[in-house]
């Protein structure tokens, strides 16, 4: 009778402790994962040749991402009716000015309309040139669940990471550092 | 036995016992519930706007939470609908157009988890469960002692079986019914694992069948959340919100409405062009183009509701000036022969497009 209790003493023991350990092993991994709004993320797209992106500019023009092949392509998400879009854009901003490995940038203006999206990138103070997707069929093709969102190309054409939420121009940098430092400069 | 016995006897039909009238019962359920979900799958395989419903279904809508995008009134939600649309249009098939979505989203963008690789496992638990219950079963019942097996067998004041009758009533144990009826009999165990297996059999039919009775199979509007009437009342009642100028209690009315049932054509149609009002006045792209998706929406899913198409046309011109487009709705309005109310409360902006196209507003008579 003894060791019949002892033995579910030690069973309910070994289940608290069980029970225990995985909370405090599931606030740890809660407590140190970085914020949703910004984070490097997995996508089926990396590795891959990055979706053909094609489309008119906004204020005139076409703009085809092949035409970029030989530097590495940032390609940003946005929308101005976005609010985080506007910290994106003012981090973009600071990217380009920063950036000195000739890392070129193109916008993509997801379901807008085209004056708005170029008002908001020119308030911005943005210069690289955006391409007009109003009906998100761009944005489908690349994965996008909703702005701001950016993926980083390499010189190679192929898409190296996915950023969601407004990464800072800092993330960007050591982003676009690491790839080179992994050959996909 | 003798060898004449065995021919002028047929085999006896077997012995119709609780637990096997509970398996037969358990058969056919499933399949019962097997059949309504294949003719149901074939009937919704039928026309375009039902394909695109289906596949609207069985994707996920990336930016929201669990619902499809069927559901969903999202911009990613929106692109995608677009391009099923697209597809189903330009007859790309079904397995096509999932697969170009996995490509883009990953699989994570299906609303069933693929039949492959570590996905499988979700698929399989429930026979790989199955499995553990009976084999539990099966090795409890072995367990059993052979005191209990020689007590269940003697009856009430009779006397423990004799060497020589011993192997008929071994026989009689191996019996499966009467073995395991023996065994939850005596064994609060067994009694409690018979219960458990009893009742996750019994549960995963009925799921089952309440899946494929009641899972939304085309863009119906009277089958989900709340009764068509009420739903009726509070779009009437967010209409005189809106004639009063109450607009956020009237968007609280639809929203109601649509919460219960995301595809009421009413509601979608009076909330969109209340929001793309809104969008108007506070100088809001945003407003405006969620309004356009709200009105889209409700345009796609009643095709023969006037409101729907005039509150889309004048929507869309007020917003790209988009003329054909606008004219193209406006007329499909009058086609539908709208109340003569409803064009005089809109004969300003109708007659604005109308006349941008060098075109008469047509009579209604």
């Amino acid at each position: 009778m003894g060791l019949r209790t002892s033995r579910a003493s030690i069973r309910l023991l070994l289940a608290v402790s069980a029970t225990g350990l995985l909370a405090v092993a599931f606030s740890i991994f809660v407590a140190t994962r970085s914020p949703a709004s910004t984070q490097v993320v997995p996508s089926p797209l990396l590795g891959r040749v990055a979706p053909t992106t094609k489309g008119p500019l906004l204020g005139g023009g076409e703009l085809s991402l092949d035409s970029l092949r030989g530097s590495m392509v940032l390609v940003s998400f946005y929308a101005s009716w976005c609010p985080s879009c506007v910290q994106q854009e003012q981090q973009l901003v600071r990217f380009s000015q920063a950036e000195s490995q000739g890392v070129k940038i193109v916008s993509i203006d997801f379901d807008d309309q085209d004056a708005a999206g170029l008002n908001f990138l020119r308030s911005a103070g943005a210069s690289w040139p955006a391409i007009s997707d109003p009906a998100g069929q761009i944005a489908l093709s690349w994965g996008v669940d909703g702005p701001p969102e950016t993926f980083l190309v390499s010189a190679g054409g192929k898409v190296i990471t996915k950023v969601i939420g407004a990464a800072s121009s800092k993330e960007l940098l050591n982003l676009v550092a690491l790839a080179q430092a992994k050959g996909y400069g | 036995m003798r060898l004449e016995d065995r021919v002028s006897h047929p085999k006896a039909f077997p012995k119709v016992t609780r637990s096997r009238l509970y398996w037969l019962s358990l058969a056919i359920l499933a399949i019962g519930a097997l059949l309504v979900a294949h003719i149901e799958s074939s009937k919704t395989a039928s026309g375009a706007t039902q394909r695109i419903a289906v596949l609207e279904k069985s994707v996920k809508c990336p930016s929201c939470f669990g619902i499809s995008v069927y559901d969903a009134h999202s911009a990613a939600a929106f692109s995608i609908k677009t391009y099923i649309t697209n597809e189903v249009g330009a007859n790309v098939s079904d397995a096509v157009i999932l697969d170009n979505l996995v490509a883009s989203y990953g699989t994570s963008v299906l609303m069933s988890p693929p039949t492959s690789g570590l996905s499988a496992i979700l698929w399989f638990s429930p026979l790989i469960l199955g499995a553990v219950v009976v084999y539990e079963l099966f090795r409890s019942s072995r367990r059993r002692s052979p005191e209990l097996r020689a007590s269940l067998l003697r009856a009430p004041g009779s006397q423990a079986p004799s060497p020589s009758s011993n192997s008929f009533a071994l026989s009689e144990v191996e019996n499966p019914s009467v073995g395991i009826r023996s065994w939850v009999l005596v064994n609060p165990k067994g009694r409690r694992v018979t219960l458990v297996a009893g009742l996750s059999s019994l549960v995963g039919a009925a799921l089952l069948a309440a899946f494929t009775l009641f899972s939304p199979t085309s863009p119906t509007t009277s089958s989900q959340g709340m009764s068509p009437v009420k739903a009726a009342l509070l779009v009437d009642q967010g209409k005189k919100y809106a004639l009063l100028g109450e607009e956020v209690l009237a968007l609280r009315e639809f929203s109601k409405v649509l919460r219960s049932n995301p595809h009421q054509p009413d509601a979608l149609t009076y909330q969109g062009w209340l929001l793309y009002q809104a969008g108007v006045k506070d100088h809001s792209a945003a407003l405006r183009y969620q309004g356009l998706i709200f009105l889209s929406e409700a345009v796609r899913l009643a095709p023969r509701y006037p409101d729907a198409h005039l509150f889309y046309g004048l929507a869309l011109y007020g917003t790209d000036r988009d003329l054909q487009t606008s004219l193209a709705q406006l007329k499909e309005f009058f086609k539908e022969k709208p109340p003569q109310s409803l064009v005089s409360a809109a004969s300003n902006q109708i007659s604005a497009v109308y006349r941008a196209a060098g075109e008469q507003v047509p009579a209604i008579g």
